[in-house]
């Protein structure tokens, strides 16, 4: 009975043990900052950042969460609200008598801090001065680390005063727009994968580094979140999508020019050879006035009356716009006539 | 006369001299301060700034507070390029009791601050452009430029 019992309380144990490990793997951030309560309020705020363009965006409607800040500057969240995905998280403070919604960049009363984080990530941010998040150290999930390093790589482009040259300023944004794309691409988080080329700057890079870009949104077009449809707004269509475009565009201009010509080209042939303009039997006719044959050879080869003849030469000079025999030679030299089919059938009977 | 008592006469008269040129150098500084208030304001506000060559370090710090509506705030060099921007929106929108000019006394209040100091600013027109759509509220402005031998290090 003893021996059961002890073996209850080691499965009791287990269970527990079990359940505890369970428990630490629903997120949570945790806090441990040192502030000056006599100008900040003791309350942090939580919200969730959709896209990188919205990171020094502020309203009411954004914040996700709230935690107090106890005596010690210990705060909590309980993210397990959080989807799996990573997310872009930014917590705040307020100053006294200023709005929960309230956004202070730059200098050491910068309010804020980023992080990444998913519903199991376990986070830690400490800071060791009086300013809030100045300096402040995340740790526990290690892309964190990686998001700060980009900041650093990003931030030595601002540092560029008037004093540089402007070839030297255009070399030391080329070396951090290709660092930061390095980054990117041997990055394995996603999400601080897309951060480093947020701040590569694609839209201007785009034009000198198409291969890389469209490699690079080949190889996490697995990604749906929002801070992918951020990027591929931010570059031109993709290639296939141009492919098409371009091979549409051709086959409309080869269309189009096909039909122009052809329409330009039947009024010029009639243009080019009048002859066209006479009937069968007149064009039998100038054939023959061509070979030099008289008005009676004419009316005896075709079988026709010398009067007929001479109504279809009156006809011929005038539609043929020519006064003489001669000029019907030189006309034929400039335009060959076709010869009617009509007229070798006539010959061969 | 002694000649170190000479010597101490003509040191003293050098540095009288020199002290105002000394002095001046460090005092030349100029704040400008400027509020703008926007009522139901959907139209773009652009600041210009303008800096000469001389001009060594320059602070902004620009103060956004926000009633109803959107407001974006930018930054940007004579370039062109954005050196800071923020945002800020009011989900609600100040309601008026019909009848009356008083308006609700439940309404939002959004703030966006931003801080800037630059050494060695570019040469040139510096731009603060706000972005409003049906905003109400006030924007401050603060500008601090040093002239050369004065510098800050609060970057």
């Amino acid at each position: 009975m003893q021996v059961t019992g002890f073996k209850a309380v080691i499965i009791a144990i287990a269970c527990l043990s079990q359940c505890r490990y369970s428990f630490s793997q629903s997120g949570q951030i945790t806090g441990e900052i040192q502030i000056d309560t006599s100008v900040w309020t003791p309350v942090a705020y939580l919200t969730i950042i959709p896209e990188f363009g919205k990171m020094n965006t502020m309203s009411n409607d954004m914040i996700a969460d709230r935690a107090n800040i106890d005596n010690r500057g210990r705060f909590l969240f309980d993210i397990k609200y959080l989807p799996n995905e990573d997310q872009l998280i930014r917590i705040h403070i307020s100053k006294k008598g200023d709005p929960a919604a309230s956004l202070i960049i730059g200098g050491k009363d910068e309010n804020f801090i980023f992080i990444v984080a998913n519903r199991n990530s376990l986070i830690r941010i400490e800071n060791q001065e009086q300013e809030p998040f100045y300096n402040a150290a995340v740790s526990g999930y290690y892309p964190n680390s990686e998001f700060k390093q980009i900041n650093e790589i990003a931030n030595y482009r601002d540092t560029l005063g008037s004093n540089e040259t402007t070839l030297k300023a255009e070399l030391i944004q080329s070396a951090v727009s290709e660092k930061l794309r390095f980054f990117a691409d041997t990055c394995s988080n996603s999400l601080v994968s897309l951060y480093a080329i947020y701040k590569s700057d694609p839209e201007k890079n785009f034009p000198i580094n198409q291969q890389f870009y469209y490699n690079y949104l080949a190889k996490l077009k697995n990604d749906k979140s929002g801070y992918m449809q951020e990027f591929k707004r931010k570059i031109p269509q993709s290639r296939n999508s141009f492919l098409y475009y371009l091979v549409l565009s051709g086959i409309f201009f080869f269309v189009t020019g096909y039909v122009t010509r052809v329409l330009l080209n039947k009024p010029e042939r009639k243009m080019q050879n009048p002859i066209h303009e006479l009937s069968l039997q007149e064009r039998k006719v100038f054939e023959l006035v061509v070979m030099g044959k008289s008005n009676k050879e004419i009316s005896e080869s075709l079988m026709i009356g010398v009067s007929t003849v001479k109504s279809h030469i009156n006809s011929i000079y005038s539609k043929l716009k020519i006064n003489s025999r001669k000029e019907a030679v030189n006309l034929e030299l400039f335009n060959k006539m076709p010869a009617p089919a009509e007229n070798t059938e006539m010959h061969s009977n | 006369m002694k000649k170190t008592d000479v010597t101490l006469i003509v040191a003293i008269g050098i540095l009288i001299c020199q002290a105002p040129a000394i002095w001046g150098q460090d005092i030349t500084e100029f704040n400008t301060t400027r509020m703008i208030s926007l009522k139901a304001e959907s139209q773009e506000i652009k600041i210009n700034i303008n800096v000469p060559e001389s001009y060594k370090y320059m602070s902004l710090w620009i103060a956004a507070n926000l009633n109803e509506g959107d407001l974006s705030v930018e930054l940007l060099d004579p370039n062109g390029e954005k050196k800071g921007d923020f945002s800020v929106g009011c989900a609600l929108s100040i309601s008026r009791p019909a009848g009356t000019d008083q308006e609700n006394t439940s309404h939002e209040v959004v703030q966006g601050r931003i801080n800037k100091s630059i050494n060695n600013p570019l040469k040139g027109t510096w731009v603060i452009r706000l972005n409003p759509k049906k905003a109400t509220g006030q924007v401050q402005i603060e500008i601090d430029q040093h002239l050369p031998g004065t510098k800050k290090n609060d970057n």
